[in-house]
C-alpha cells in the first residue's frame, strides 16, 4: 500500500520535473532564436531526470562521509569539482545566496524558522 | 555559524521525516533550502547547456530547427562536463 503511494508520488514529481525542464528547454531555444522538436525536449529532461538522481546519491554519500545528516551547499559545489567553470559559477550562487541571509541574531532566527517550513514541506511531499 | 544552524535545522527534520515512515527503505538524509537551489541551478545550468551547443551545431548546419541528431553530436562532450 505504502509502495503504491511512493510510487504514484515520485512519479508526479518526475512529471513536474519533466515539465519544468520543457519549460527551461523552451525558454533557452526562444533565446538563441531557434525551435525545437519534441523527441530533443523529452531526451534533455529524461537527461536531467537522471543526472538528479546521480547528483542525489552523490550529495547523500558525501554527507554521509562528513558525518552529517544534511547535505549542505558544499556538497552540491563538491559534486562537480572537476568542472572548474562550473564550480565557479556555483560558487558564486553560493556566495549570493548566503548574502541574502544576514547573520544578525534576530534574523537568522527567522531564517531558521523558515528553513524549518522548507525542511517540513520537503519531507511532507512524499507522505501528501 | 550559519551551517550549524542548518545542520540543526536538518536534523529536526531528519528525525520528523524517520517519526513518519519508519518501515520505508529510504535514507534520511535531507537536502538543506540552500543546497536544493543550488542544485536547482545546476539542473537549470545543465538543459541551457545542453541546449545551447546542440543550437550551436543546427546553426553551424544552417537550419533553424533543433532535431536529436544535433543533441547526439554535443551529448558525449556534454555528459562529460556534468
Amino acid at each position: 500500500m505504502e509502495r503504491e503511494e511512493d510510487d504514484s508520488v515520485s512519479e508526479l514529481l518526475r512529471d513536474r520535473f519533466r515539465l519544468s525542464t520543457i519549460h527551461i528547454a523552451e525558454a533557452e531555444a526562444k533565446r538563441n532564436d531557434m525551435e525545437i522538436s519534441g523527441p530533443v525536449m523529452a531526451c534533455i529532461a529524461d537527461l536531467a531526470f537522471k543526472y538528479t538522481e546521480q547528483l542525489a546519491k552523490d550529495l547523500e554519500l558525501f554527507s554521509q562521509h562528513g558525518g552529517r545528516k544534511t547535505a549542505n551547499m558544499e556538497d552540491v559545489i563538491l559534486s562537480v569539482h572537476r568542472n572548474e567553470h562550473l564550480a565557479a559559477l556555483l560558487r558564486l550562487f553560493c556566495n549570493d545566496l548566503k548574502a541574502k541571509e544576514p547573520q544578525s541574531e534576530r534574523k537568522r532566527k527567522k531564517a531558521s524558522k523558515k528553513e524549518d517550513q522548507a525542511t517540513t514541506s520537503v519531507v511532507h511531499i512524499p507522505d501528501s | 555559524m550559519i551551517e550549524g544552524a542548518d545542520a540543526l535545522d536538518g536534523e529536526t527534520g531528519a528525525g520528523t521525516s524517520k517519526k513518519n515512515r519508519p518501515t520505508s527503505g529510504f535514507n534520511h538524509i535531507i537536502a538543506n533550502g540552500n543546497a536544493l537551489k543550488l542544485s536547482c541551478e545546476l539542473l537549470r545550468n545543465f538543459t541551457t547547456e545542453a541546449v545551447q551547443r546542440a543550437a550551436t551545431i543546427a546553426e553551424a548546419e544552417g537550419v533553424s530547427k533543433i532535431e536529436p541528431t544535433h543533441l547526439e553530436r554535443v551529448l558525449p562532450q556534454l555528459l562529460l562536463d556534468f
